[in-house]
């Protein structure tokens, strides 16, 4: 009866991973086939099963003859490295303030982030761009990166993991001479290590599936992020090929799966210390 | 703590750094003008305006130099449409942008695009398609320049066409033949039937008569819908609008808008010929042997399809016996902002416009591109002379509409609803629920109506 359950528990897991899986793995075969066969395998056992006579590099050939695409995601890629260091530091320490100190109306701040937790970005890029534009930022690296390093729900998230950080460890670090910083600093973050690998990555997931900020803040094509190319594709009214869409999805997609993969085991330690599920 | 501020320093550093000058936005003043297009930069369409402006400011050494943004469209147009439009609430526009041609009333009403027919060399608005005057044109004002027109037929499946009986392989047209939307949908129902009974081989992925990408509306992108289907009621001599752009009741749901979308529900009634949710490319895998096919078919078939043997005839008319036009056009435009006040500049700007539309143009962007000239001197570069005889009979299909019968959506400020709510209140809901019988459509209709005035309150003035 127990191998019975256990078998049944497999072939759930696994019926439930391929479901996850099966988009990823069409997505990465049709970016090898030619637009023709991608919609007659579609269907069929081939959309999913690799059939070697059918794939070829056509697409990202004619995809990099096309766009800059190295050129965008080296960019994207310095743009959410910088976001998520920024933001890492900035956050936790808002995060820690609001879980350790005392001050006045710190319930009041509290009520403001969660609010401001549910405001969609859509909401706020007009009046967003108007203060970058008045401040002569748009157009600047600054303008584009600077709106972005504070985020309300890593704040919130950094004040969970904090609230439950044992206050006696910081107590005896004082006593050992550390002053708060200190405390902060070489106590409190190398032990919370797991949360912050997970906002780093929700923060660079964030920064790297921006569209529609970098099209607002920035003019100069050298300088657009992947999304933007990613778009530009998508948009094509004229040359419409799914290959390409695909081909550039799969390479828009690999950094972030090798991402996962890699910092898995603290993805999953950080959202259980922060409470969130 | 010196750990965190040597980071947050390099931070600081690398902003201040690798900040990008302002490379034309901000206040563009009086010495250079600024263009921003929808195309993306890295595409063949952004790369044809950037070599355009650059072959002007070589050839205008001591004019005002021009600096073009290419700015990434995403889907019908987010991303440049956000970003113009904050530029105009910063009041910070450039003096030259692109919007999609129905849009230019919306932003006419508005005050933010400036007339053109004070600044224009003669004879210049002339030479576009006329449904391109059409499309720029409000108020008698001329606000638009289109740099590419746009085209949709109706394609067909040789193979499968040729698998049919006699008799019905009678009834497809030729190419060079008009032909009406019930003989459409009555030739879609013989090839429903054989396809249903029969095993052959040609027939083998059959899924559904007639493609008509309404699927594209389900997904949001409403306008695929009011472009494709909106010259049934023209060619049933009525509109989805009247003439002023705002009133709706008795011209939405009058009578001959009824007849018009009572035939289009005919494609949904009993046994469906098309569908709301068609499978993705199903007139290119064979699974639709016919299909309501914009112009971007030609070029999409010839490089991606090699092996599909399709055949193109006109867009069905609706009534017979009408004479005016009534197939389906229009694309994005160029147009001038209207804060310029510098008399000067704005000549300097219409003449720029002049050039990034005009007969040279328009050839430059076909061969870049595979864009509809919007030229009437450019139609004819057109190639349909190839070794592909299915591109060049596509080709001369959409040639002979956009030269003889294209007719220009409704100018409308409240144009964008309007579309949204008629393809969406009334073609995809006589689609979804299989909506035939007349009554149903007269009540989808008056209630479409009801929305729209209520929505178009706020411009009457």
């Amino acid at each position: 009866m127990k191998r019975v359950k256990k078998a049944l528990f497999y072939l759930l897991a696994i019926a439930l991973a391929l479901q996850f899986l099966i988009p990823l793995v069409w997505m990465i075969l049709s970016s090898f086939k030619i637009d023709d066969t991608i919609y007659k395998d579609l269907g069929t056992i081939f959309a999913v099963v690799p059939h070697f006579p059918d794939l070829t590099l056509k697409s990202y050939q004619e995809l990099l003859g096309y766009y800059n695409i190295f050129q965008n995601l080296f960019n994207s890629l310095i743009y959410a490295s910088i976001t998520v260091l920024a933001g890492l530091i900035i956050n936790s320490i808002a995060g820690y303030s609001l879980a350790r100190f005392h001050f006045p109306f710190k319930n009041v701040v509290m009520l403001f982030i969660i609010a401001l937790m549910i405001v969609p970005i859509e909401a706020i890029i007009l009046p967003l761009f108007l203060v970058v534009h008045d401040m002569g930022l748009i157009n600047t690296m600054a303008g584009y990166l600077l709106p972005f390093f504070v985020n309300v729900m890593n704040i919130f998230l950094f004040r969970q993991n904090f609230m439950s950080y044992p206050g006696e460890l910081i107590e005896a670090s004082k006593v050992d001479g550390l002053g708060e910083f200190g405390s902060f600093c070489r106590i409190v973050v190398p032990s919370s290590v797991p949360m912050y690998v997970t906002v780093g990555i929700l923060t660079f997931l964030a920064s790297w599936n921006d569209f529609l900020w970098p099209v607002m803040a920035i003019s100069n094509s050298g300088l657009m992020p992947i999304q933007v190319a990613l778009n530009a594709i998508f948009s094509d009214t004229y040359n419409i090929f799914t290959s390409h869409m695909m081909a550039a999805l799969t390479m828009v997609t690999i950094p972030i799966v090798l991402l996962f993969v890699v910092f898995q085991k603290y993805i999953i330690d950080g959202v259980v210390r922060s409470g969130i599920k | 703590m010196k750990k965190i501020l040597v980071v947050l320093g390099c931070i600081i550093f690398i902003l201040q750094a690798t900040g990008c000058s302002s490379a034309g936005s901000g206040k563009n003043g009086n010495n250079k003008i600024v263009v921003w297009t929808q195309a993306a930069a890295d595409h063949p369409e952004g790369k044809m305006f950037a070599s355009r402006v650059e072959r002007y400011n070589e050839a205008n050494p001591d004019k005002l130099q021009v600096e073009i943004q290419n700015i990434t469209r995403a889907g019908a147009g987010s991303g440049y449409i956000d970003k113009l439009n904050a530029a105009i609430t910063a009041n910070d526009m450039p003096d030259i942008f692109t919007l999609d041609g129905p849009d230019v009333a919306a932003y006419v009403d508005a005050g933010v695009i400036g007339e053109l027919d004070s600044y224009m060399s003669n004879g210049f608005k002339e030479g576009f398609t006329d449904s391109i005057i059409q499309q720029g044109t409000v108020d008698g004002k001329f606000y638009a320049m289109g740099y590419s027109d746009s085209a949709v037929a109706v394609m067909y499946n040789e193979d499968m066409i040729k698998a049919l009986p006699a008799d019905i392989q009678a009834k497809v047209p030729a190419a060079d033949e008009d032909w009406t939307w019930e003989q459409f949908v009555a030739l879609a129902r013989d090839i429903d039937t054989y396809a249903k009974s029969s095993s052959d081989a040609a027939f083998a992925d059959y899924k559904l008569a007639v493609s008509t990408l309404l699927s594209d509306i389900a997904s949001g992108s409403y306008e695929t819908g009011t472009y494709y289907f909106t010259p049934l009621l023209w060619g049933n001599d009525s509109n989805i609008v009247a003439e002023d752009g705002l009133t709706v009741d008795g011209v939405l749901n009058g009578e001959k808008s009824l007849q018009a979308l009572t035939s289009y529900a005919q494609l949904f009634a009993g046994d469906p010929l098309a569908s709301a949710s068609e499978p993705e490319k199903a007139f290119h895998t064979g699974k639709a042997p016919l299909a309501v096919a914009g112009f971007w078919y030609v070029n999409e078939l010839k490089d991606n399809y090699p092996n599909l043997k399709y055949r193109t005839v006109r867009y069905p008319k609706m009534s017979e016996g009408y004479s005016g036009s009534y197939t389906p056009s229009g694309s994005w435009t160029f147009v001038k902002s209207g804060k310029i006040t510098d008399e000067e500049k704005s000549k300097q700007v219409v003449e720029v416009m002049e050039w990034l539309t005009n007969d040279q143009a328009a050839e430059e962007y076909y061969a870049a591109n595979g864009a509809i000239p919007s030229r009437k001197n450019a139609i004819s570069v057109i190639n349909t002379n190839t070794d592909n005889a299915y591109y060049n009979e596509a080709w001369t299909v959409m040639q002979y509409q956009v030269e003889k019968t294209n007719k220009a959506r409704p100018v409308s400020v409240g144009y964008p609803y309007l579309s949204e709510t008629f393809a969406k209140d009334v073609l995809l809901k006589i689609a979804q629920n299989q909506a035939a019988d007349s009554e149903t459509i007269q009540k989808y209709l008056d209630d479409t109506v009801k929305k729209l005035d209520m929505e178009f309150a706020k411009y009457k003035k």
